[in-house]
């Protein structure tokens, strides 16, 4: 499991007036074996609290820990995980299989025989020099090595970004099988929260150094609907609010309203049904229909937060 | 658990690695050149000569010399990872303490430079050894080595302070630049200042003006101007030693704790806050800005040149800015902390009435307060290097000899503090360099001025009262520490080169040594110092021995005039020998 409390984080720059305060009091609890989406806009502290849980920066305050281990200096807590940075880097002029050997020096329990299995699956030439790979090539080496190592946590900063849908899918996929296999806690950011809908248990909006949402996905997609109704008579919001049901938003054009209800669909759909209506439809949101909303009812406009 | 605390090998192997480029291309050239040097030196030598041992370990270690200098570089392209975002990332990442990832890399580029530095020595030492016409001299190689392995690391323990306190390339290489002369600077601004304002004293005889004590810099005063009569003698004294590798100690040390503390973020930063950017940026400014009130103690600087370094301080205190943030956002700020600079001016200048005031205060000026005196008669009245090397540790107790040097003291500080010298106006003036050993068990080094006369009357006095008798004083040295000499020969023209001979030295010394032996001490003077007589030399020969001091194997040079009628047989001997300079050329009349 992996802890953060009240965790803050400032930068400091020449020329700066103030050190910039990438992340503000940060708190999370992540439990083990779930894949957990971290999602927010450039510069909303997603890369820095990855970079804090690898144990490259030293948080300003607040604690940080691994199964109860503080990752800072800590190398029994460092060989639990595994860091794939947004910018990736291997040592110079080397290839795949000596990037290999040189984590299984320092990990412990890195594994040949995975490393080579999946070298197989993504076909890449474990013997080129990394430099001469493309960019979505050396994603794929980096979460093939990563994945070798057999971490406990894994973190992917942007692991997506040039990956062809092919690849992509595929990276999923691979990551998929750890945490079933393995239980692997997973982490990873992204800015797009369409690229995270289909992989994770968990996702967290990230704003301005701070966690504004977090939700399991399952609940987040089920707890929220769409409702299109009309009626033959005149009507407006409290005819549905009169009976109890919880509305996030409402619109009506003439005889006919489309409103976002969150609780649960069958309880309101018979609530509605029994107000005789000429038309009833349930509709399902996706999942940034459903941030939209949750962001809303929190004060958020979505757009200053994710786009 | 340990080699993931302290020290892992794969790291260790990875810094090797990453080393290679740098490390092969060094190593090729040093030895190469190592391996060189000795091999024309041999080539150089004439081969119908003995032996000859005069191989300058100077130039030998050339290549040695270069490795101090080029240490710090491995240093910098070593952890050149921290100055970059992702590659500091991938190192702070993995599962190894700093402090493993500190000690693992610094193995490894000192490992590197040692053994770049011991293969040089090894092949220069080895050709060395080979070559019959020399006397190979192993300990003094190992010296060389050492030291020079020393220095390496000192100065790369600057350039690791250097690292650890900045982000980017540039403010590294400035601050290492910084480190290393800054303090240099200063000593040598003061002695500047001292030196023109204070004539009582030699700045080398201030205890905190000793430039050898750097190790790097004192090695390579001494391979420039390491000509054959200069040794590492001061250098290699076991102060300097244990100085410089405590230094070099908490150089590391230091460098450890500041990379444990350095943040991971810093990797293209200049600085890591806002305090230590005002101090790089201050001590940066310095170097010009100390210039100011240097000049102005010194009374070498009217209103334009004030203005001028005024101008360029301000400049260069911008200008650091400017190369390091590469914007003028930052020099409002930075304007706000320039009284500093101004404050570190107004402290120096301080500084040197404080020295001066200190050194007059620190003269004795009565006879009763000293128990004796050393005098500096090196290259003064006339003595050659053995001459030297036996008075090195001698004293005089004599009441009178004691008490002309305090006048003359009290009468040079007089002159100095009213910086008027015309009482010695009309007179050759002498300086004379003295160590006096006060009762209370101190020592006290000042120079005094002395009209020629009484220079050479206290000289003489101090032979004659020494600790060292005269017959000890006018001895000639074992047969051992002469290598080679070589003859000129005083005719009615001038005087005529005759030549150098080792084939006959032994016979020749033998000769010379039983006929000097039985000379008076007054013809002792004359043999050992006849240009300083009043005696002709004309008909007689010069004798110059060269050969080597003892135990620090310095080169040494004495100079005799054999005359027919003091040394008849050590003159036929030459005579017998001579050999006329226009039958020979210019290499066989000068050994290389």
């Amino acid at each position: 499991m992996i802890s953060a409390n009240k965790v803050t984080k400032s930068f400091y720059s020449a020329g700066m007036k103030a050190p910039y305060v990438a992340l503000n009091e940060l708190s999370c609890n992540i439990p083990g074996g779930c894949i957990y989406g971290l999602v927010g806009s450039n510069g909303a502290g997603k890369s820095t609290f990855l970079r804090l849980l690898s144990g490259v920066y030293k948080a300003d305050s607040g604690e940080l820990s691994i199964d109860g281990l503080p990752v800072w200096e800590n190398p029994p807590a460092k060989d639990k995980l595994f860091y794939v940075p947004d910018e990736l880097y291997f040592l110079p002029q080397s290839t795949m299989r000596k990037m290999a050997h040189y984590y299984k020096a320092i990990y412990p329990k890195f594994n040949w025989e995975r490393y080579e299995n999946l070298t197989d699956t993504f076909g890449l030439d474990e013997t080129s020099n990394l430099n001469t790979f493309s960019k979505g090539m050396k994603r794929q080496a980096a979460t093939i090595l990563a994945l070798s190592t057999m971490p406990d946590y894994l973190f992917f900063d942007e692991t997506f970004d040039g990956l062809d849908p092919v690849m992509r899918n595929l990276v999923k996929k691979v990551i998929y099988n750890d945490v079933l296999e393995r239980g692997t806690t997973t982490i990873i950011t992204s800015h797009s929260l369409r690229e995270l809908e289909d992989t994770c248990d968990q996702l967290a909006l990230l704003h301005k150094g701070g966690i504004v949402f977090e939700s399991d996905i399952q609940n987040l997609k089920t707890s929220l609907f769409k409702v299109q109704t009309a009626f033959s008579t005149p009507f407006d919001r409290s005819k549905f609010e009169s009976v109890g049901i919880d509305i996030l938003s409402y619109s009506q054009m003439g005889s006919v309203c489309t409103f976002i209800v969150r609780g649960d669909r069958t309880s309101v759909e018979s609530k509605v049904r029994c107000m005789n209506p000429l038309l009833l439809d349930m509709l399902p949101l996706n999942l940034e229909e459903v941030f939209i909303y949750e962001m809303e009812a929190l004060g958020y406009a979505f757009k200053d937060v994710l786009m | 658990m340990l080699s993931s605390k302290l020290f892992n090998i794969r790291l260790y192997l990875e810094g090797l690695k990453r080393l290679k480029v740098i490390g092969m291309a060094s190593a090729i050239l040093s030895v190469t050149v190592s391996a060189l040097i000795p091999i024309v030196f041999w080539i150089d030598m004439r081969p119908d000569v003995d032996k000859i041992t005069n191989i300058n370990i100077n130039t030998l270690c050339i290549p040695l010399y270069g490795m101090i200098f080029l240490a710090p570089f491995f240093f910098s392209a070593l952890f050149s990872f921290l100055n970059k975002r992702k590659e500091s990332d991938f190192f702070h990442a993995i599962p190894y303490t700093r402090t493993c990832v500190y000690l693992s890399f610094t193995a490894a580029a000192l490992s590197f430079v040692f053994a770049i530095m011991i293969l040089s020595s090894l092949a220069a030492g080895i050709i060395w050894a080979m070559n019959p016409l020399t006397t190979f001299r192993v300990g003094e190689l190992i010296s060389v080595t050492l030291m020079c392995m020393l220095a390496a690391a000192e100065l790369s323990g600057i350039m690791i302070l250097a690292i650890t306190l900045t982000g980017t390339d540039t403010t590294q290489a400035l601050m290492f630049l910084l480190f290393t002369l800054l303090t240099r600077l200063v000593l040598l601004y003061i002695s500047i200042g001292i030196d023109t304002h204070v004539d009582v004293i030699y700045t080398s005889d201030l205890p905190f003006l000793q430039f050898n004590w750097f190790l790097p810099f004192g090695m390579l005063a001494f391979s420039v101007t390491g000509g054959e009569g200069d040794s590492f003698n001061p250098l290699m004294s076991p102060s300097n030693i244990i100085y410089s590798l405590v230094v070099t100690i908490l150089l590391f040390a230091a460098g450890w704790l500041l990379y444990k503390l350095r943040k991971s973020e810093m990797a293209g930063t200049t600085a890591p806050n806002h305090v230590t950017q005002h101090i790089f940026r201050i001590l940066f400014t310095l170097p010009v800005a100390l210039l100011i009130p240097l000049f102005i103690y010194a009374d070498g600087m009217d209103f334009t040149g004030l203005l001028v370094f005024l101008v360029i301080s301000l400049l260069m205190y911008y200008l650091y800015e400017l190369i390091t943030t590469k914007r003028f956002r930052g020099f409002l700020k930075a304007t706000m902390l320039l009284p500093v600079v101004v404050v570190c001016c107004l402290v120096f200048y301080g500084a040197f009435g404080c020295v001066e005031k200190a050194i007059y205060n620190a003269t004795p000026d009565s006879p009763d307060e000293i128990a004796s005196v050393h005098l500096d008669i090196r290259g003064g009245a006339g003595w050659d290097d053995y001459q030297d090397y036996l008075m090195q540790d001698a004293v005089s107790s004599d009441p009178a000899l004691i008490k002309d040097v305090i006048d003359a003291l009290n009468s040079t500080v007089e002159c100095d503090r009213a910086d008027d010298y015309s009482s010695y106006r009309g007179f050759h003036l002498r300086w004379l360099r003295v160590e006096l050993n006060k009762k209370d068990g101190s020592t006290v080094i000042r120079k005094i001025a002395l009209k020629e006369e009484n220079y050479n009357y206290v000289n003489t006095q101090y032979v004659n009262h020494s600790s060292v008798s005269t017959d000890t004083f006018l001895s000639l040295p074992p047969l051992e520490l002469i290598d080679y000499y070589y003859t000129e020969y005083y005719s009615v023209n001038g005087f005529d080169v005759a030549y150098k001979n080792n084939y006959n030295l032994p016979k020749l010394y033998n000769i010379l040594s039983q006929e000097y032996d039985k000379l008076s001490t007054e013809d002792k003077m004359w043999v050992r110092r006849g240009y300083m007589t009043d005696k002709d030399i004309e008909g007689s020969f010069s004798l110059n021995l060269s050969g080597h001091l003892p135990d620090t194997q310095n080169y040494m040079h004495i100079l005799l005039y054999v005359s027919k009628e003091l040394l008849p047989e050590t003159f036929a001997f030459l005579e017998s020998t001579k050999i006329d300079s226009t039958d020979m050329t210019d290499s066989e009349i000068f050994i290389p």
